[in-house]
């Protein structure tokens, strides 16, 4: 089934880079930040933005770059590189994670940083886009080493963060320990408690109930309000979900207790499939026992690669980055691709799933769960009053509904596909808010 | 917090709702015959028909709403068309009269 001739405009073009002021990737790898220009160009194009605007919008308010020695624990020092990009605070101040990974780069951290903006925004929350990060590699350090350098890291970059100025909040390999360190080390420095600097937090220090559920829920309420869109019912559709961490997990929990049928799941290690369906509980405790879902009884073994092209409804790449490629895009055979995950969809396997009628719900309004809880997070923090999670639940789904109709309309009247509709939405509001704030001086 | 859960079912349902209940040990439950008509309704004349239906009316504590949702839903079943509607009302207080406790201890 088609989507009725809609272009995808910026899948189209980014699989085809028009030339641009935008970076040269300096590798065989694509470079992130040259990505995120371009998606920025073709959404400045639609909305007609002029070139101010456009090179406003394309240039990172702040990017701080700091050293970060770190007394290792065999007594030597070692100094790791850590960035924090404030992409844009035009419309709060700037939000997003901080992750530890050696393949963390300045560009790396400016192209996600750009992409919180356009997030932030799509979900209409009153915040910018940042993003940081170290280079280094986490699974080789111990606590007391990660505990040291995530203090000195913040003691660096203390000066441009702040619960007015830009909030961090965990990402990759980076989880609510990172955070209270985090916390504690502003605090310390501020000389009282500032529970509002960071998200992600353990509820014991103000964390918000309901976080570790939200990324998953967003995800699950897109994917109902695309069902109703596109006039099919919930009982019973074939839900296939890559990756069962915590938005995979929980993903395949909530949608079950709605009635869908959970036939595939996986890990890093392989992934099970059965016609049947599973319990969600039942595999979790199977992967929490021995580290992996494959060898859970009543299912067949696939690869991460074969999950993704099985006979399904709804597929949820909730792993990694990268996943649908234009090497096996056609053969996706799910209506709908929720991205539960950042970027799982490269840009050419985009425009093969969407002229071949499939509806994805991009990473930006798909996976924004997390953010919107993060952003009733510090608004508790803020208060020093704080919400049951049912409150945080529906608080969530009405924004989570809020933002899919406004990309939906978008997607309607300009014929155009969701994640173009999505930066439209994103883009368009950020430019406004740059326009009403004007340039100062 | 206090919900009030009001449930809108096909009489049927009136005694598994009333097990489910008592299973969960919540306090109790008013029931008010209704009739109404909604989209799914059979159409006479171009006007859609008032069906019989019951209304339940049960106050409790937010942390059991979703559950309870939950619950009815399961013995509703899923897919069939018309089987009726919850809305769920926030209740600033309830008072037990006879021993005047006010609040969640006045619903459970």
């Amino acid at each position: 089934m088609k989507t009725n001739g809609r272009k995808g405009a910026l899948s189209a073009a980014v699989a085809s880079p028009r030339p641009s002021s935008a970076p040269s990737a300096p590798s065989e790898r694509p470079n992130p930040w040259a990505i995120a220009c371009q998606q920025l160009k073709v959404a400045a194009d639609l909305l007609d933005l002029d070139e101010g605007t456009r090179q406003t919008l394309g240039t990172p308010r702040k990017c701080l770059t700091v050293a970060v020695p770190v007394r290792m624990d065999g007594g030597k020092t070692r100094v790791f590189t850590g960035h924090r990009v404030q992409h844009s605070t035009t419309r709060g101040p700037a939000k997003g994670g901080i992750r530890y990974h050696p393949d963390v780069t300045l560009d790396e951290v400016k192209a996600l940083a750009m992409w919180m903006t356009w997030k932030t925004s799509v979900m209409g929350l009153p915040y910018g886009g940042g993003k940081g990060g170290i280079t280094c590699d986490p699974k080789s350090m111990s606590q007391g080493e990660l505990e040291r350098m995530t203090r000195r890291y913040t003691s660096e970059i203390l000066p441009i963060i702040g619960p007015e100025k830009d909030i961090p909040a965990p990402d990759v390999n980076t989880n609510a320990q990172t955070m209270a360190w985090l916390m504690d080390t502003y605090s310390v420095n501020k000389g009282y408690t500032v529970p509002g600097v960071v998200t992600g937090k353990p509820i014991q220090i103000g964390g918000s109930l309901g976080r570790d559920k939200a990324t998953a829920r967003g995800l699950m309420y897109t994917v109902l309000y695309a069902l109703k869109h596109l006039k099919l019912p919930a009982t019973g559709l074939r839900v296939a979900i890559q990756g069962y961490g915590n938005a995979g997990y929980f993903a395949a929990k909530l949608m079950s207790e709605l009635g869908f049928k959970i036939v595939a799941c996986s890990t890093s290690k392989g992934g099970i499939y059965t016609t049947k369906g599973f319990d969600a509980d039942a595999v979790n405790t199977h992967y929490q026992k021995t580290g992996s879902v494959t060898g859970w009884k009543g299912a067949d073994a696939v690869t991460n690669e074969e999950l993704l092209e099985l006979d399904c409804d709804i597929l949820l790449p909730c792993a990694l980055e990268g996943q649908i490629t234009a090497r096996n895009a056609a053969r996706v055979k799910a209506r709908i691709v929720g991205e539960g995950a950042n970027g799982p969809t490269t840009p050419e396997a985009d425009q093969v799933l969407f002229e071949n009628g499939k509806f994805v719900i991009p990473d930006i309004l798909a996976n924004a769960g997390g953010v919107t809880v993060s952003y009733f997070e510090w608004v508790q923090s803020l208060q020093s009053y704080f919400w049951t999670e049912r409150e945080v639940n529906l608080r969530l789904r009405d924004l989570m509904e809020r933002a899919f109709e406004s990309v939906y309309s978008v997607h309607q009247e300009r014929k155009l596909d969701m994640r173009t509709a999505a930066y439209l939405v994103a883009v368009g509001r950020v430019a406004e808010a740059h326009a009403l704030r004007g340039l100062y001086p | 917090m206090l919900r009030k859960i009001e449930a809108f079912l096909t009489p049927s349902k009136l005694e598994p709702l009333r097990e489910l209940l008592l299973k969960r040990q919540v306090e109790g439950m008013s029931v008010l015959q209704a009739q109404g008509w909604g989209t799914r309704s059979k159409v006479k004349n171009g006007k859609p028909q008032f069906e019989e239906r019951v209304k339940v009316e049960i106050v409790i504590d937010e942390d059991q709403v979703d559950s309870l949702i939950r619950g009815i839903q399961d013995l509703a079943g899923s897919g069939n068309l018309g089987s009726g509607k919850i809305f769920v009302i926030p209740v600033e207080d309830a008072v037990r009269l006879s021993t005047r406790e006010s609040g969640k201890s006045a619903v459970s």
